[in-house]
């Protein structure tokens, strides 16, 4: 399938990305709805919690520790074991706050310090950014400070960035073959690297997971686009006249749609705080066009004498699946307290396969006859830099 | 830096990455190659050159050890032959010049300083002959001196790519402008040559063999110069004798220009199918095949044992006949798509014990198309079809069965529209086998 160019080619296939938002827009919406009917029941509970945290309050003030435990054992732990209810996890924030800050002080008063600490940590998590205040909570955060790393547990986000693309050719393949073999080096394509031509872009989601206050593991399903060119040049040596050559360039757009799944460390200190990663990744090929412009320059007036362009198809001149690893690092910077990670980094993606099919190679006759072209065996070599913005889910106060 | 996090870390967690990679491994494992494709066996090549000459393509034969001899043409000032040798892959061994074919005398006895340019070799004309490690094939010879036009018998070899005129006794050969129009191979691994001298409108056969010698001539027959006319005898499209393989038949049949009318054939035509006597060259008028509609010329030509098959040209279009045994009903199909100014070409052999007819034509699109004729009975066949080229103009030049049972489909093309070059198209077994599991 061939057209005629009309611009640039450089662009995102939006189809996959409008189908992604599209979904997350639905499950929002499916979301919602669940909301309004849990309402009612939400309130209710929350009513009982409230009398609950009372009740700990006063038999906290009249020294009942014992009754103030037990009233979390009851209400709000699994019988007969450590894990808390389901239930309980839905009680807003500032109720459940309440119910850790008590029992916090009670277990403290009874010289139970682990569970103590258990509970000092359920509290962290829900209330990361609390404010200092002149309350007795101020000697409690201090302490806090000093044992744990306040950290998100949960975060997502979105990435957007650049890449720039290499590729380390193996076997190459000609079908215009010079019958004078010193001059095959002339033949072969030049993959020089040209800034505009060799970037592509990404977008993304990132759904990462503490395991703890460094270590994170990471998935970011995304599309991306892989762009890269290469040149040829057929030379003409003409009687008493000054030489003439055949200009090939090729350029070429993949879509891939892909899961990174990265390992990454991250030290905690400092406002802008550096990391490390390393993973693999693994994408569907979903697209693959080539652009191509061909032409000779008459010397003697430098007129073109031949042009020709085209569009041409090519997903199944390549392989469906690329994978490969991927090592890089970043920094990330907390927006004023709000939770909200901000990362730029920058990534080195090493593909592992060849991605040109080598049952298809020779199939595209428009490519082969037209234009004199096969694929070599690729592998792409990959520099990306990103921009994201995370949100943490959840928290949890990790030990020092 | 990572202490005691480790010891806490989710064993799922440390499974994922492995587990990944697994899946990365089986998914792409499926993409790796079903088959090694063996470069002997399937291949397409366009032989570039960095000159500005344009070459075209004429004959090809394979070699004993799995390569390739292409005779084709080089157009600068004048169409001199070239001659490419190949190695199994289709990969380029050597070729010879456009300056090999001058003819050059030494002017000063001894010296190779002074050489004087006495003319050309040009027109060179299929088949290209294969004896042991040397090469042979017809040519014209321009002779700047006398003004002349003669018949030049060329030899290369695997030790000696520089070409060599071989001096051929015959009074026939040594007149001024006879032209060498067609040359075959016979079964006994001679030559046989059809000249033709347009000035005296006659014709004549030779059988040369490899020793030079020449077994046979035959008695110069004339025809009627208004054949050369109508049909130029520099065109391409005719393959004026084919041989048959049948015992006890002649095996050649000449098909070209000859004065029918007044020989008594019953009909005035410039072209009918008369057998060769093998062992005089004389033609057997009172044998005429009937296949032949009156009138109309055949392009191309071949005998399977006692099937013919051919491709005739007439009202604009290309006609395929067959006729699968001596006194079976013949078939015609008109082929609308084939380009009938450019050559057809036929082999027919077995693919997997099936007997199959190829044709090689150059469509109106531009395209090599080959069509698969299989013959299922004397009056039932299936057909399938294969395109070769795009965009610019590919032309099939000539068609062989190599020898691990594959084809070669010869041809010429023009980069980017321009210059001519010589492409050659190699099908496995396995190529054709696909191309059949088409045919309707």
């Amino acid at each position: 399938m061939t057209r005629t160019p009309h611009g640039k080619i450089r662009r995102l296939k939006l189809t996959p990305v409008f189908i992604f938002l599209l979904f997350f827009a639905a499950a929002l919406t499916v979301q919602a709805n669940e909301k309004n009917t849990g309402e009612s029941k939400r309130v209710q509970l929350n009513t009982k919690f409230r009398g609950i945290a009372h009740q700990m309050r006063e038999l906290y003030q009249n020294g009942k520790l014992e009754q103030v435990t037990g009233l979390y054992e009851t209400h709000c732990l699994k019988e007969g074991k450590k894990k808390e209810k389901r239930v309980f996890k839905k009680v807003n924030k500032e109720i459940r706050a309440e119910i850790y800050r008590l029992l916090y002080q009670s277990f403290t008063a009874m010289d139970k310090h682990k569970a103590a600490d258990l509970i000092l940590r359920r509290f962290l998590a829900i209330r990361p950014h609390e404010k200092v205040d002149k309350s007795d909570w101020v000697y409690i955060r201090k302490m806090a400070a000093e044992k744990y790393y306040v950290a998100p547990r949960f975060l997502v986000g979105i990435t957007l960035g650049t890449n720039f693309t290499f590729m380390d050719t193996g076997q190459r393949y000609m079908v215009l073959v010079p019958v004078d073999s010193s001059e095959m080096d002339d033949y072969r394509k030049d993959y020089g690297f040209h800034m505009n031509h060799s970037r592509g872009t990404r977008l993304g989601i990132i759904l990462e997971y503490a395991l703890n206050k460094n270590i994170s593991i990471s998935l970011q399903p995304m599309y991306s686009t892989l762009n890269f060119q290469y040149k040829n040049q057929f030379k003409r040596e003409r009687e008493d006249r000054e030489d003439v050559t055949l200009d090939y360039t090729h350029r070429h757009a993949l879509g891939y749609i892909g899961v990174p799944v990265l390992l990454r460390y991250g030290w905690i200190k400092g406002k802008f705080k550096p990391y490390v990663q390393a993973g693999g990744y693994f994408r569907i090929l979903t697209s693959a066009e080539k652009s191509l412009h061909a032409f000779s320059l008459d010397p003697e007036n430098g007129q073109k004498d031949y042009e020709e362009e085209a569009i041409v198809d090519v997903k199944q001149q390549f392989t469906s699946v690329n994978f490969g690893f991927l090592i890089g690092g970043g920094l990330e910077y907390e927006l004023g307290g709000s939770g909200i990670r901000l990362r730029v980094e920058i990534n080195y993606r090493h593909g592992l396969n060849n991605i040109s099919d080598t049952d298809q190679r020779f199939e595209n006759k428009e490519l082969m006859f037209s234009f004199y072209d096969v694929f070599d065996d690729m592998k792409p070599r990959t520099l990306a830099l990103s921009v994201s913005v995370l949100l943490p889910i959840s928290y949890k106060a990790f030990k020092k | 830096m990572i202490t005691c996090g480790w010891k806490k870390m989710n064993i799922v967690s440390l499974c994922i990455l492995p587990v990944f990679f697994l899946l990365c491994s089986g998914a792409v494992s499926c993409n790796l190659k079903k088959k090694e494709i063996d470069p002997a066996q399937s291949f397409t090549k366009i032989y570039d050159k960095s000159d500005d000459f344009s070459y075209t393509a004429v004959d090809i034969q394979q070699l004993p050890d799995g390569g390739y001899i292409i005779l084709g043409e080089i157009i600068k000032d004048e169409p001199r032959p070239y001659v490419l040798r190949l190695d199994s892959e289709g990969n380029a061994r050597w070729e010879t010049s456009y300056d090999d074919f001058i003819v050059k005398e030494n002017s000063n006895n001894g010296n190779t300083l002074d050489l004087e340019e006495l003319g050309s070799y040009a027109l060179p004309i299929a088949d290209i002959f294969v004896f042991n490690e040397e090469y042979y094939f017809f040519c014209n010879k321009i002779d700047k001196t006398t003004d002349s036009i003669n018949i030049a018998l060329i030899k290369l070899s695997e030790t000696n790519h520089i070409p060599r005129q071989e001096q051929v006794d015959s009074y026939f050969l040594e007149d001024f402008y006879v032209l060498p129009i067609d040359a075959k191979s016979t079964s006994d691994g001679h030559m046989l040559l059809f000249a033709l001298d347009p000035y005296e409108t006659q014709i004549s056969f030779l059988k040369i063999n490899p020793d030079k010698r020449i077994v046979w001539e035959s008695e110069p027959y004339y025809f009627d110069p208004a054949c050369t006319s109508a049909y130029s005898v520099l065109d391409k499209r005719f393959n004026f004798i084919e041989r048959v393989e049948s015992p006890g038949k002649s095996n050649f049949f000449y098909h070209g220009y000859l004065d029918y009318a007044n020989i008594g054939i019953g009909y005035p035509t410039c072209f009918a199918i008369t057998p060769l006597d093998p062992s005089t060259g004389s033609i057997d008028f009172s044998n005429a095949l009937t296949v032949v509609p009156h009138g109309r010329p055949f392009i191309a030509m071949e005998w399977d044992n006692e099937k013919f098959y051919g491709a005739r040209i007439g009202n604009g279009l290309v006609s395929f006949v067959f006729q699968p045994a001596p006194n079976a009903e013949i078939i015609v199909t008109q082929q609308f798509e084939l380009n009938d100014s450019a050559p057809v070409c036929i082999k027919a052999m077995t693919v997997n014990d099936t007997p199959v007819v190829f044709f090689a034509g150059s469509a109106k699109n531009n395209r090599i198309v080959l069509y698969a004729y299989i013959l299922s009975s004397e009056q039932t066949m299936t057909v399938a079809k294969e395109y070769f080229g795009h965009t610019h103009i590919y032309e099939a030049a000539a068609l062989i069965e190599t020898s691990n049972n594959g084809l070669a489909i010869l041809g010429s093309t023009y980069i980017a529209g321009q210059l001519g070059r010589i492409c050659l198209f190699k099908l496995s077994k396995t190529d054709l086998e696909t191309i059949l599991d088409n045919a309707q």
